[in-house]
């Protein structure tokens, strides 16, 4: 259905949260919590800063769950969580069945041939001072899975994957162009042929024309190797294109989590909606729809508010929206979201 | 503003044949290359292009911002007001700037003076234009604040950039900019830097004012999108020369130049209908060439699909549609691919 | 949308990057061709140049034995037989300058070894490790640091004993914390990159990360510190030799010469003339090829 092989275990059966055993997932997430005290010295009078609450989410073999937020909704703090760049204050992360969340480095380094990353800023995410035939096999070093003339060789093959050319090999990053360095990066993740890729917005930074090359690498890589992406972005339009499934984050919290079309085509959740009609469509004669122009400002991710912590900015507020914190629901077989509105009645909000 | 086409002819600025050259390292870059067009009374017009594309500098050389001893402008005119902005001395300068034209930048963080309150930085412009008193020069910058949807503005005059937000901070940047109510708004990737939901505030915002105040806006943007909802006419380009310019609608439905189609179909697009699968975003092979390595002829061969012996001759500036330009040899071509 | 184009379509990543001798070309020509465009750099280089060739072919070109009292009459002025003059003992003052610049450059090596050696590895495990150890290594260097340099020399020196040697350590343990700081410095801005957290997502453990990654990084700032390290120390050094704690009698070593020159200085002022202006000139020309090198090595890296 969306053109692609499915896997063992099935991309269908792995489109609800659900806590039936899915055992074939890839990645569990669950109840995750990362909290950062802010404020260094004696005095701790800072409330910790709640960066990411209560999130979970699977990701199956093969898939792409795309993750959507703006600034303070701690996406990227949720990719750091997933390749245990950080710890979690609580919940549990479990990778191929495996409980990760308090593992230490040493514990972790063999798992870390399972789960890369691919950075956004493709001028400091290479170290400037190696070369790329360096970077680009040092995980294969550090595992050691090749060494020597091998290494090389396999070193080509990475570059040729990614439509590099290997004679290039021996060049310092900063001669190459983002687009390039980009591609670098990725193959530098594919080294150690990982099952699943985290990409923290990975063509944020690059221009329009040379993040269609990208997209498409990534989505060919996809294809070929049979990857997981935990894909996160600010980028709707680019998220919809990549993505199985999509989650919506708002100040720390999922507030959405669907399939795909279904995400896109109706929005479940208020701020799903507003940012949607935020997105400027690239045709000057689509009527001026009916956008949701949020009012105010995003709260501090320190004073998060009470109840539904989105309630400060929604159209369509109410008493109970302040009070008491939505839980997550199935709204719709393969869509869920945490709303009262929708809680309250089963209709839809109409759109095609 | 999509799609209306604007009946005024009066140009309130004309730049032409304008000429930026940067002395690098590597060489003389030229930044700007011959690049002419005119901004009519009320219309927003958008100067679409990636880096390296002159966008940025185009504007920069309109106000007498380039850094000065690297930078030039080399040729051309900027005729406001009855005059060529080129040829005006500094003072000159200092008086239209702010005050007849008046620019916003990309990033709200570093464009306000951190150690200076917002007020301050707000009644700067009126107090040096129009000789307000403080009294006076306050209450017109809360007005301003009130204008550009902040709450509270009359608080809001003492506080520092660093306690705003990156939405308010841009705010403040629109309000300072239409302080002085200028002829003409420059504004050089005023969102690009800011979430999806603040840019939308942020560009109903200026819409809204553009309303009130008969502003003509430059609006700089790499992003179709806003160039869509936006912009009355589009400027396109490329390695420092214009490539295609026109009205929006006709230039979305017919783009005359390869790039521009190019740019147009790189982006993937949110539809509400779908089609099979996921299929491949249109991609432009190659990278933009440095600016002191131009090739010969049309700058955009090497990377361009439909490339042939004659573009090593740069292409002139054709009219190819009634009010729609492009520099190519081979629009044609693409006229008969796209209705295909 | 089509997608036969009639030209063959050049794949996007593999339009050729500009031959390589076009652009960077490597670190030690790129500096080299940067000093010598730079005044200050040619003149620095060029002392430092005469100073190690003099340490170096000392035996060769000092026309007498330095230690070898009654080579000439006492206090002579600067004559043809003795280009600087003799000092009291009747020794021959060119020569023991000359022989005595082998002592300065043993001086700046060694006690900046001792510096930088210790200083990188407090700044490097310090700055990796975060938590108490950083907090140990970093406020024992701040300590440290709060005293001058040559407090703590003298200190050094007074524990140890009189010596050259003891005054090249001393003179080394008192800068170990302008090191530090640098490479803490340093240390601290990397690991914010994410390409820090690549080679840590990607398995690394703590010894590549230092050697492999962190170290490159840190190598050029401290080469421009090593650098103007060298005449801190010559200075340092020489202060304490004519303090009388560093080189002892006989050495020719410039300060100590200074000191001893110091009850002749009216009746025979080439005494301390000639060491002085030798212990200044190296100075100045450690100073002036420390200024070139940090031009040479941070904007340009900078400048992409």
């Amino acid at each position: 259905m969306l053109g692609i092989a499915p896997h063992a275990g099935g991309v269908h059966s792995l489109t609800t949260l659900a806590s039936m055993a899915v055992p074939a997932s890839l990645l569990e997430a669950r109840n995750l919590q990362k909290s950062f005290t802010s404020g260094t010295g004696l005095f701790r009078s800072a409330p910790p800063v709640q960066a990411v609450v209560g999130v979970s989410f699977d990701i199956g073999p093969g898939e792409t769950l795309g993750l959507v937020g703006e600034s303070g909704s701690g996406k990227s703090t949720i990719g750091r969580l997933i390749t245990r760049l950080l710890t979690p204050t609580a919940g549990t992360i479990r990778l191929e069945g495996r409980d990760i969340t308090g593992l230490n480095a040493r514990a972790m380094r063999p798992l870390r041939r399972v789960v890369q990353t691919v950075f956004q800023d493709p001028f400091s995410s290479l170290n400037p001072r190696l070369t790329a035939a360096h970077l680009v096999g040092e995980p294969l070093v550090i595992h050691n899975m090749a060494r020597g003339k091998d290494l090389r060789t396999r070193v080509a093959g990475l570059f040729e994957s990614v439509g590099l050319h290997p004679e290039q090999m021996d060049r310092y990053p900063h001669e190459f162009s983002g687009g390039q360095r980009q591609r670098l990066a990725i193959a530098r993740a594919l080294s150690v042929q990982p099952r699943l890729i985290v990409a923290d917005e990975p063509v944020s930074a690059l221009d329009v024309s040379i993040q269609a090359s990208v997209i498409n690498l990534l989505v060919s890589l996809q294809e070929r190797h049979g990857l997981a992406y935990l894909f996160i972005s600010h980028d709707m339009a680019v998220v919809e294109h990549i993505s199985h499934r999509v989650a919506v984050l708002y100040l720390g919290k999922i507030v959405e989590i669907a399939d795909r079309k279904m995400l896109f085509a109706s929005p479940q959740h208020p701020y799903t909606e507003a940012l949607l009609s935020a997105v400027p469509i690239a045709d000057p004669r689509a009527p001026r729809r009916e956008r949701i122009v949020l009012k105010g400002d995003l709260p501090s991710p320190s004073k998060p508010p009470s109840g539904c912590r989105f309630h400060t900015r929604c159209p369509y507020v109410f008493e109970r929206c302040r009070v008491e914190e939505p839980a997550m629901r199935e709204i719709k077989p393969g869509q869920w979201a945490a709303c009262h509105l929708r809680l309250s009645s089963s209709t839809s909000k109409g759109k095609p | 503003m999509t799609g209306a086409t604007r009946s005024s002819a009066r140009p309130v600025l004309a730049v032409e044949r304008l000429r930026t050259e940067f002395s690098t390292k590597a060489g003389l870059a030229v930044a700007v290359d011959d690049v002419s067009f005119e901004l009519r009374e009320a219309e927003t017009l958008a100067i679409v292009g990636e880096s390296g594309s002159g966008k940025s500098v185009t504007a920069l050389s309109i106000l007498g911002l380039l850094p000065p001893v690297t930078a030039r402008v080399a040729a051309g005119t900027v005729r406001f007001g009855g005059r060529d902005l080129l040829s005006l001395d500094r003072s000159q300068l200092q008086d239209v700037r702010g005050a007849q034209i008046a620019m916003i930048f990309q990033d709200p963080m570093t464009s306000l003076n951190p150690v200076l309150t917002i007020g301050r930085q707000l009644t700067e412009a009126v107090v040096r234009h129009e000789h307000l008193d403080p009294r006076a020069a306050t209450a017109r910058a809360v007005e301003m604040l009130a204008r550009v949807q902040i709450p509270e503005p009359a608080w809001q005059i003492g506080r520092y950039p660093h306690q705003l937000s990156g939405g308010m901070r841009q705010r403040v940047m629109i309000a300072m900019a239409l302080s002085c109510r200028p002829k003409v708004l420059i504004a050089d990737e005023p969102t690009t830097a800011l979430d999806v939901t603040v840019q939308a505030q942020i560009l109903d915002l200026m819409s809204t004012l553009q309303e009130e105040f008969g502003t003509a806006i430059i609006l700089i943007t790499h992003d179709m999108g806003v160039v869509a909802e936006m912009s009355d006419r589009v400027i396109v380009m490329y390695a420092g020369r214009k490539v295609e310019e026109g009205d929006t609608v006709t230039l979305f439905d017919n783009p005359c130049h390869p790039y521009t189609r190019g740019l147009l179909k790189a982006r993937p697009r949110i539809t509400a209908t779908f089609g099979p699968g996921r299929s491949r975003l249109q991609e432009i092979p190659g990278v933009v060439p440095p600016l002191t390595r131009l090739p010969p002829g049309c700058r955009f061969a090497p990377r361009c699909a439909l490339r042939v012996e004659h573009c090593r001759e740069q292409p002139s500036l054709d009219e190819k549609a009634p009010g729609q330009r492009a520099e190519c040899w081979e629009s044609h071509r693409m006229q008969a691919e796209s209705t295909a | 949308m089509s997608e036969s184009f009639p030209v063959e379509e050049l794949p996007a990543a593999l339009a050729p990057l500009p031959p390589a001798a076009a652009l960077r070309p490597g670190p030690v020509r790129r500096i080299g061709s940067f000093l010598l465009r730079n005044p200050g750099g040619v003149i620095g280089a060029t002392i430092v140049l005469c100073l190690v060739l003099s340490a170096v072919l000392a035996p060769i070109i000092a026309p007498y034995d330095p230690l070898h009292m009654g080579a000439g009459r006492r206090l002579t002025p600067p004559s043809p037989a003795h280009p600087f003059g003799t000092d009291e003992f009747g020794r021959d003052l060119l020569s023991r300058v000359i022989y005595g610049s082998r002592l300065t450059l043993q001086i700046g090596l060694i006690a900046v070894s001792i510096s930088l050696g210790t200083g990188l590895l407090v700044g490097l495990v310090g700055g990796y490790s975060g938590g108490w150890v950083e907090r140990i290594l970093m406020r024992g260097t701040d300590v440290l640091f709060s005293f001058t340099d040559t407090l703590i020399a003298l200190a050094a020196v007074a524990v140890l004993g009189p010596s050259l040697t003891n005054a090249m350590i001393a003179v080394g343990i008192a800068a170990i914390p302008y090191y530090a700081r640098v490479t803490y410095g340093v240390v601290l801005v990397e690991k914010s990159k994410p390409y820090f957290d690549a080679a840590v997502a990607a398995g690394a453990g703590h010894l590549r990360i230092i050697f492999v990654h962190l170290l490159p990084n840190v190598i050029p700032p401290l080469i421009v510190v090593a650098s103007l390290g060298v005449s801190a120390a010559v200075l340092a050094a020489a202060g304490l030799s004519f303090l009388g704690l560093g080189a002892q009698p006989p050495s020719p070593e410039w300060g100590a010469m200074l000191a001893s020159g110091r009850d002749y200085f009216t009746r025979a002022s080439w005494i301390m003339t000639f060491p002085g202006l030798a212990i200044a000139l190296s100075v100045l020309g450690f100073n002036l090829l420390g200024d070139a090198l940090r031009e040479a090595l941070d904007p340009r890296q900078r400048r992409r």
